[in-house]
């Protein structure tokens, strides 16, 4: 072999080492690049990817950037599903003619009783507040806090020093899914819209279709009668707190296929000092729910009617505004 | 330690660069073992002295092999190593069989269960027979025989690695391979996302299905834990310029159950097949008796329970129907393929299943009326056929370096992709099922 031949060999062979090592510092640096994108993003909108990961964030992250708010909903799923503020006031303003109000549903999926305590206290005193509906139900009444996973040191060391990793609930889909309500247009959101294609309605001002006349006089809560559950204390101590921010505070139990008589003994225990509204068994058709307990778009139009017309009889927003 | 741990993470940088920052082969070979052992002893620092007493053991048994060729001392090995794994993992299940047979109370040895036993078992009982049969010469350096034996990437879920397939590659002292690490980047990374994104995710669904029968998400659940880790495992071999066999190649796309079985957990097909079938006469003689017997043990070897013997049972006896009637029944391939698909997961849930009752419940409520049909929530539903679409896509960059001759930009879209999910889905840790094997 000539000395010209060994060379040519030894260069393919440095060549043959060299292109796959360029190729993984490329493939490395790309890699980073991407990574580092991700965190700047993470920084430059901390605040909305820090709320998105979790259900409960993303709606009062919501709330505080509203500006004010009159009447407030508080619940689970069920009240997401069966209550559209906006709704709500297109209906209360036919029925009080004048009454210009601005609703948020703040119900979120598997709230519990913990829950509500805690959104009660932090927007009890909100400025403007003049009507607080909280469900009443089965599920509202479980308990149970949300404990935060325990993470290992070295987790907790990155956590601390990249909000990737901190934040990192927020790239999950359903995260994602809430990230343009907070980032572009959350004071058009009212807390209702519940797929990323209801958030692009209300975006657009896409008006959610009224129920269709129907005769709300078969649609009245129920009365009832039965012993006390001692929950209820916990649930009189916080509409107590909303009160004394100045909000009117009614107890609503959504409807639901079925009867719900988990809820009565807490009908009886509240009413004495706040309006309780059990829909629970009111005569809906079965076309408005979506399934046994959450109610679908038709079911939420004509609840919003209800507990609009519920609200204009009891006469709860009349003071103010007179 | 978990792979998906971030200690192993650190673990596994740390040991990377120190392999290759040494020149010397047995520095290298050092840093794997100290990797190992630190590996394993992390969950439960006791059962290194297992682990010690199994490398010693077999050294010494294969070095007596060689020079005596004494044909007792194959045995004599096999057996010290398989009384072993059935002192640890067997002798509660035989307690309580025996106490069924005899009802009176009989003491429950208290034994505790070393992690991956069943793996390193079956590694050096391979090991031993490949020896007798002087297929393998016996390793000579200690060190060289404890890497092969408990290096970490394959100690606890494999892939079962054979010696003729590992113990050259550590003799030889290896040039830093910048394809075959990159290839391992990926794997590590796509593996990641498997078990976290598509296997945890999955699994909670399986777990809410045991409480409500009614729902099934079993065999996606299995798959993407083990198919996971196992990629994991190669990716994480690669790092070392160390090949590990792929134990997955889509066993969901099978046309028929002896397909799956070349398809699924490889390794330990191969081995059984082997070691245990082609010894007992393969398909000569009593193929019956011997698929039977085969898969029989397998069962028992993923656990011990009547429902692991089930489950190998009838896979057993499916594998000899389809045996019997093959040429003679002509379905087309998709519903074979669905077939298969379907009649594997029917059989997950004897795997899955705490006991028997439990198994029988669900499978009666499974198959039997009144059926009772409940929508499939949303997220299970885009799990499945996210998992269903890409599986093929993410086996053919798992095999043959193909990731590697993508443009850089479409690696790093893929990889960074992979990464993000798997951090997405990250936190709640749920125990591997195969370390308990």
């Amino acid at each position: 072999m000539t000395g010209g031949m060994l060379k040519g060999a030894r260069a393919v062979k440095r060549l043959s080492y060299r292109e796959p090592v360029k190729k993984l510092v490329r493939y490395l640096l790309g890699l980073a690049a991407v990574l580092g994108g991700v965190e700047a993003a993470f920084r430059i909108w901390e605040p909305a990817f820090a709320s998105c990961g979790d259900r409960v964030l993303t709606k009062a992250a919501i709330l505080d950037q509203q500006g004010e708010v009159e009447a407030l909903f508080f619940g689970t799923s069920r009240s997401w599903d069966a209550i559209s503020p906006r709704l709500f006031a297109a209906e209360l303003a036919e029925l009080q003619p004048g009454l210009r109000l601005r609703g948020f549903n703040l119900a979120v999926t598997s709230a519990t009783l913990e829950t509500l305590e805690s959104l009660a206290r932090r927007f009890a005193g909100r400025p403007g507040l003049r009507l607080a509906v909280l469900e009443l139900s089965g599920m509202q009444l479980e308990l149970g806090r949300t404990a935060a996973a325990e993470e290992d040191a070295i987790t907790a060391f990155a956590a601390r020093h990249l909000r990737l990793i901190e934040y990192r609930s927020a790239l999950r889909g359903e995260s994602l899914e809430r990230l343009p309500e907070l980032l572009f247009y959350p004071r058009r959101m009212d807390g209702s819209e519940i797929l990323l294609v209801d958030q692009l309605a209300a975006a657009a001002g896409i008006a959610e279709a009224r129920a269709a006349p129907a005769d709300l006089s078969r649609l009245r809560p129920a009365a009832s009668a039965s012993p006390p559950d001692p929950r209820a204390q916990r649930l009189l101590a916080l509409a107590r707190l909303l009160r004394s921010g100045g909000a009117a505070v009614v107890f609503v139990a959504p409807p639901i296929h079925g009867d719900e008589p988990v809820v009565r003994p807490f009908v009886a225990a509240l009413s004495p000092e706040f309006p309780v509204w059990d829909f629970s068994a009111a005569d809906l058709p079965a076309t408005a729910f979506r399934d046994t307990t959450h109610l679908g778009r038709e079911g939420r139009a004509l609840f919003s009617r209800m507990v609009a017309a519920e609200t204009a009889r009891a006469g709860l927003l009349l003071r103010r505004q007179e | 330690m978990l792979f998906t741990a971030p200690a192993f993470f650190v673990l596994l940088a740390v040991a990377v660069a120190l392999h290759w920052a040494l020149p010397w082969q047995r520095a290298r070979l050092a840093v794997l073992l100290c990797a190992s052992f630190y590996f394993y002893a992390f969950h439960h620092w006791p059962s290194l002295f297992i682990l010690f007493a199994f490398i010693l053991f077999n050294y010494a048994a294969a070095l007596a092999q060689e020079r005596w060729r004494h044909r007792l001392l194959l045995p004599v090995a096999i057996s010290v190593n398989l009384l072993a794994l059935g002192w640890f993992k067997y002798a509660a299940f035989v307690a309580s069989i025996v106490q069924a047979i005899v009802r009176a109370p009989v003491p429950h040895p208290p034994v505790f269960l070393p992690l991956g036993i069943s793996f390193f078992t079956f590694q050096v009982v391979a090991y031993q027979i490949d020896v007798h049969r002087r297929e393998i010469a016996a390793e000579r350096s200690l060190l060289r025989f404890a890497v092969f034996k408990c290096f970490f990437a394959q100690l606890v879920a494999g892939p079962i690695v054979r010696a003729h397939e590992f113990l050259p590659q550590l003799r030889e002292k290896r040039r830093f391979d910048a394809e075959g690490f990159h290839h391992g980047l990926f794997l590590l990374v796509l593996g990641l996302a498997l078990k976290i994104g598509v296997a945890d995710v999955l699994a909670q669904f399986v777990s809410q299905s045991f409480d409500d029968p009614a729902r099934l998400a079993t065999s996606e659940a299995w798959t993407g834990i083990y198919w996971g880790y196992s990629t994991m495992a190669v990716g994480i071999g690669l790092l070392f310029g160390l090949a590990l066999p792929l134990n997955f190649r889509t066993p969901y796309l099978s046309h028929s159950l002896r397909e799956f079985w070349r398809r699924w957990h490889i390794t330990l097909s191969s081995w059984f097949r082997d070691y245990l079938y082609i010894p007992l006469g393969g398909n000569r003689g009593s193929a019956a008796r011997n698929l039977l017997v085969t898969m029989g043990v397998a069962g028992l070897w993923h656990g011990a329970g009547f429902t692991f013997v089930i489950w190998g049972l009838a896979h057993g006896a499916w594998l000899w129907v389809e045996r019997a009637l093959r040429g003679r029944i002509d379905l087309p391939r998709w519903l074979n393929t669905a077939l298969v698909f379907h009649g594997v997961c029917v059989l997950w849930v004897l795997f899955r299943a705490p006991d028997l009752r439990v198994a029988g419940a669900y499978l009666s409520r499974l198959l039997l009326p009144p059926y009772r049909f409940a929508p499939v929530p949303g997220l299970l539903a885009a799990w499945l056929i996210g998992f269903a679409l890409l599986q093929a896509p993410a086996a053919a960059l798992i095999e043959d370096r193909r990731f590697v001759a993508l443009p850089v930009r479409w690696q790093v879209a893929a990889t960074a992709a992979l990464l993000l999910f798997a951090l997405a889905h990250g936190g709640a840790q749920i125990d591997f099922i195969y370390f308990t094997f």
